[in-house]
C-alpha cells in the first residue's frame, strides 16, 4: 500500500482490511492495528521529516506499535483536566506525568504521549503529541490486571523524559484539535471490525442451539432463543451496514457530525447485548473460562461477556458520545460547564 | 458500494418533500385520518398527475418501468409526510401482482388505469388466523362456482375497483380479481387507531368465472413472495419516513421548549435519548435501503427484507414512543401530529408481517433448526 493511501479507507482497503469479513470474521486478534493505521494516517498528513523517516517505515516493516497516552487518573471523559506537562528544554521537550489506560503500552514500540505544552487561555488550546519510544529513560510503565484476570491496560509514569523536539507530531499547542480531527478515523478503526466478528459469534450460537437439547428437542426450536437470535441477526447486519456507510464517507471526505460516534456506541452495545446472550444461552456453563473442564465454545462467551463491559468505556463513553451525536450531529445545545 | 440516491432518486425524493409539504400538511393526515372514507379526491389526481401510480409499471403499459427501490425512497416520504391511501395496497402490492401474474389480455386492461390512478386495486389476503403467510391462507373456491367466506384487514377496500383475492383451488393458491362492486360483496369497515382504512371483506356466494382468475390455476404460490416483500419493503419505507418525521419534530422542541433556563435539549437526559432515536432511524434506513436495492437488482432478498421489516417496526416503534416521552404532556393532546405518526408506524409494523413472522424468516435464514 502507498504512503498516500494510507489516510484514508477506500472501498478496497476496507475489504483486504476485513470490513467484508475476513479478519473480523476469522476471530483474528485485532490488537494494535487500528492505532498502527491512525498513527500512519497522522504521521503522513502533518508529521515531522523525522518521523517520516524513521517511523514510517518501521510502520511499513510491520515493526512499530503504539500505546495512546491520553487518559490520566483524573483526566478521563474530560481529557482536558490532564495535568502531565511538556517542558521545552534546547532542542528535547521533558515530559513529567502520569498516564492510564494505555492499551498494549507494554508489548508496543512507541507511546503517543498527550501533554500540555503552554498555559493559554482557551482551555483547548496549548497541548501537544509526542511519539515517545519505549524503553525512554524515565518511562515506567506498569501492567493493570483487569476483571478477565489478563493485563491489557498499563498506567505509565513519566519522570522527566526528555524526548527529541521533531518528534512532536503536529504542531505546537494544536494537539487537541489534532485529536478531535483524528476522532472519526479513530472510532471508524477502532470498531470496524466488530460486526463480523459478532457474527462469527452469532453463527457459534446458533451452531450450539442447534447441538444442545433443552426439553425433549434443541434449544433452537425455542421460541424466544429463535426470536432473540434473528433479531440479532439483524442488528448485526444494521450494524455492517452502518460502518460500510461511514467508510464511504470518509473516503470521500464527506464531513462527519455523529456517524463515527453513532457507530461505536451501536458497535459497543450490540457487542455486550450479544454476550449477555450467549451467556443466557449457555446457562451454568456461560461463565466457565477458557480452558475449564466442560467450557462450551472454548470459553469465548465468558471472555466476550468481561471484555465487552469495557468497550462503552474505552476510547469515548457511551454517554460522551451520545453527547457528541445530541451536540454535534442535532445541534442540540452544549450543557453549560461547571464553574 | 454507495449509499446515496441516484441523481434521478435525489429528483423523485425532492419533488416529493416538495409536493407533500405543499398539498399534504399534517392538519390534512389528521383530518383524513378521522374522516370515515379518509380519501382525498384531489389530492391523489394530482398525485396521480405526477406519475407516481405509474411508478412500477412499464412503459408499455402507461407506467414509467421505475424499479422497486425507486418506489422505496418515494414512498418514504409519503411516511414522513403522513400521506393516507392507497398507494402502497394498489400502486406498490396489487401493482406487483398484475405485472408478475396476470396474463397479457388482462395486463393490457388492467394495469393502465392503475397506472393512471383511475383505478384502484387492493389485496386480499389474511384470513382469521391474522397471518400474512400466503400458506395460512384457506378460502377455498371452485372455478367456475361460487365463492364465500371472508378476508380481513384489507385495506382501502371501500375505495378499491378491484380485489386480488387468494384462494385454495384444489388446495392450490390462486389468486381472483374481482370487482368490488360484485353482488354478494359487502365491505365493513374497521375501525382502526391510525386511521388507516381496513376492512372485513365478506363473501356471500359471489359468481367467480375463470375470466375473473388472476394468471393460472393454483399457480399463485410463486408470485405471492416478492409481491407481499414489496408490500413489507414500503411499509417499512413509511415506518422510516414517519419516524424521520418525528425525530425532526422532537429535536425542534428540545431546541426551542425551554425550562429551567434552558432548552431541554441542553440537558444529558434529552440528548441521550434523541441519539438513540437517531440511530434507530439510521439502523432502520440502512436495512431498508439494503433490501430494496437487492430486491430491485433481483437478488435473493427475503432475508434482508425480513430483517428491515422486523428491526425497522421495533426502532421505529421505539422512536414515537420516546417521542412522546420528550414531548411531555403537549404530545398527549389530539391535535398533537406525534400520536397520528406513532399509530401509523403501529400499524406499518403488522402490515405485511409482523416482527415474529419475519424474525421466524430469519432464523430459518441463519440456520437455526426447526
Amino acid at each position: 500500500m502507498l504512503a498516500q493511501d494510507l489516510r484514508r479507507p477506500r472501498a478496497a482497503d476496507l475489504h483486504e482490511a476485513g470490513l467484508d469479513g475476513g479478519a473480523g470474521a476469522a476471530g483474528a486478534p485485532f490488537g494494535p492495528l487500528a492505532g498502527v493505521w491512525q498513527t500512519a494516517d497522522a504521521i503522513i498528513g502533518f508529521g515531522t521529516e523525522r518521523l517520516r523517516r524513521e517511523v514510517l517505515p518501521e510502520i511499513a516493516r510491520g515493526e512499530a506499535t503504539f500505546w495512546q497516552g491520553y487518559s490520566e487518573p483524573d483526566a478521563g471523559s474530560d481529557l482536558l483536566a490532564l495535568k502531565t506537562e511538556a517542558r521545552r528544554d534546547g532542542d528535547h521537550y521533558v515530559i513529567r506525568g502520569h498516564k492510564i489506560w494505555s492499551s498494549h503500552a507494554g508489548i508496543s514500540s512507541y507511546g503517543l504521549v498527550f501533554a500540555r505544552t503552554s498555559r493559554e487561555a482557551r482551555r483547548s488550546r496549548g497541548f501537544s503529541m509526542f511519539v515517545v519510544r519505549n524503553g525512554t529513560p524515565g518511562m515506567d510503565i506498569r501492567p493493570i490486571r483487569s476483571l478477565t484476570g489478563e493485563v491489557y491496560h498499563h498506567e505509565v509514569f513519566l519522570d522527566d523524559v526528555r524526548v527529541p523536539a521533531d518528534l512532536m507530531l503536529g504542531p505546537e499547542g494544536e494537539g487537541f484539535q489534532a485529536l478531535l480531527n483524528g476522532l472519526d478515523a479513530d472510532r471508524f478503526w477502532g470498531r470496524f471490525y466488530k460486526a463480523p466478528a459478532l457474527q462469527r459469534v452469532l453463527r457459534q450460537l446458533v451452531e450450539h442451539a442447534n447441538t444442545t437439547r433443552a426439553g425433549g428437542g434443541p434449544l433452537a426450536r425455542d421460541p424466544g432463543v429463535r426470536r432473540r437470535l434473528a433479531a440479532m441477526a439483524a442488528e448485526l447486519a444494521a450494524l455492517r451496514l452502518l460502518f460500510y456507510r461511514a467508510g464511504c464517507l470518509i473516503r470521500d471526505g464527506v464531513p462527519l457530525t455523529y456517524e463515527t460516534a453513532m457507530a461505536k456506541v451501536y458497535a459497543d452495545e450490540t457487542g455486550q447485548k450479544l454476550a449477555r446472550l450467549g451467556m443466557d444461552l449457555l446457562g451454568l456453563w456461560g461463565p466457565l473460562r477458557d480452558g475449564s473442564p466442560g467450557a462450551k465454545l472454548g470459553g469465548r462467551i465468558s471472555h466476550a461477556y468481561l471484555t465487552s463491559l469495557g468497550h462503552t468505556i474505552a476510547g469515548g463513553t457511551a454517554e460522551v458520545l451520545r453527547t457528541t451525536i445530541a451536540v454535534r450531529g442535532l445541534g442540540l445545545p452544549a450543557e453549560p460547564r461547571a464553574r | 458500494m454507495d449509499f446515496r440516491p441516484s441523481a434521478s432518486q435525489q429528483i423523485l425524493i425532492s419533488t416529493a418533500r416538495t409536493f407533500l409539504r405543499q398539498h399534504c400538511p399534517p392538519e390534512l393526515a389528521q383530518r383524513l385520518a378521522l374522516d370515515a372514507r379518509g380519501f382525498d379526491d384531489a389530492l391523489w389526481q394530482r398525485l396521480a398527475e405526477l406519475g407516481w401510480p405509474g411508478l412500477l409499471v412499464p412503459p408499455d403499459f402507461g407506467g414509467s418501468g421505475g424499479s422497486l427501490l425507486d418506489v422505496i425512497v418515494l414512498v418514504e416520504e409519503m411516511g414522513r409526510a403522513g400521506l393516507p391511501g392507497p398507494f402502497v395496497a394498489s400502486a406498490v402490492v396489487a401493482t406487483s401482482l398484475l405485472i408478475s401474474v396476470a396474463s397479457a389480455a388482462q395486463q393490457k386492461r388492467l394495469l393502465p388505469p392503475l397506472a393512471a390512478g383511475e383505478r384502484l386495486a387492493t389485496l386480499a389476503l389474511v384470513e382469521e388466523t391474522g397471518s400474512f403467510d400466503p400458506g395460512a391462507v384457506a378460502l377455498d373456491c371452485r372455478v367456475p362456482g361460487r365463492l364465500t367466506g371472508r378476508k380481513l384487514f384489507v385495506k382501502d377496500a371501500h375505495v378499491a375497483d378491484e380485489l386480488i383475492v387468494a384462494v385454495r383451488e384444489r388446495g392450490e393458491l390462486s389468486l381472483l380479481i374481482l370487482p368490488t362492486d360484485r353482488p354478494g360483496i359487502t365491505r365493513v369497515a374497521l375501525d382502526t387507531l391510525s386511521g388507516e382504512k381496513l376492512f372485513e371483506v365478506a363473501f356471500d356466494g359471489v359468481e367467480v368465472s375463470a375470466d375473473d382468475r388472476l394468471g393460472a390455476a393454483g399457480r399463485a404460490r410463486p408470485a405471492l413472495p416478492a409481491a407481499l416483500q414489496a408490500g413489507a419493503l414500503a411499509r417499512t419505507a413509511e415506518m422510516v419516513g414517519a419516524a424521520q418525521h418525528v425525530l425532526e419534530l422532537v429535536v425542534e422542541h428540545a431546541k426551542t421548549r425551554v425550562q429551567g433556563g434552558r432548552p431541554i435539549g441542553g440537558y444529558q437526559a434529552i440528548q441521550h435519548s434523541c441519539a438513540d432515536l437517531v440511530r434507530h432511524v439510521d439502523a432502520s434506513r440502512a436495512l431498508l435501503y439494503a433490501a430494496a436495492w437487492k430486491a430491485s437488482e433481483g437478488l435473493p432478498a427475503e432475508v434482508d427484507v425480513s430483517m428491515a421489516k422486523a428491526y425497522a417496526g421495533e426502532a421505529c416503534l421505539e422512536v414515537a414512543r420516546r417521542g412522546h416521552q420528550i414531548f411531555g404532556a403537549i404530545s398527549y393532546c389530539a391535535e398533537h401530529p406525534l400520536h397520528l405518526f406513532h399509530k401509523r408506524i403501529h400499524a406499518a409494523s403488522l402490515d405485511f408481517g409482523d416482527a415474529q413472522l419475519h424474525l421466524e424468516a430469519v432464523a430459518g435464514a441463519i440456520g437455526l433448526a426447526s
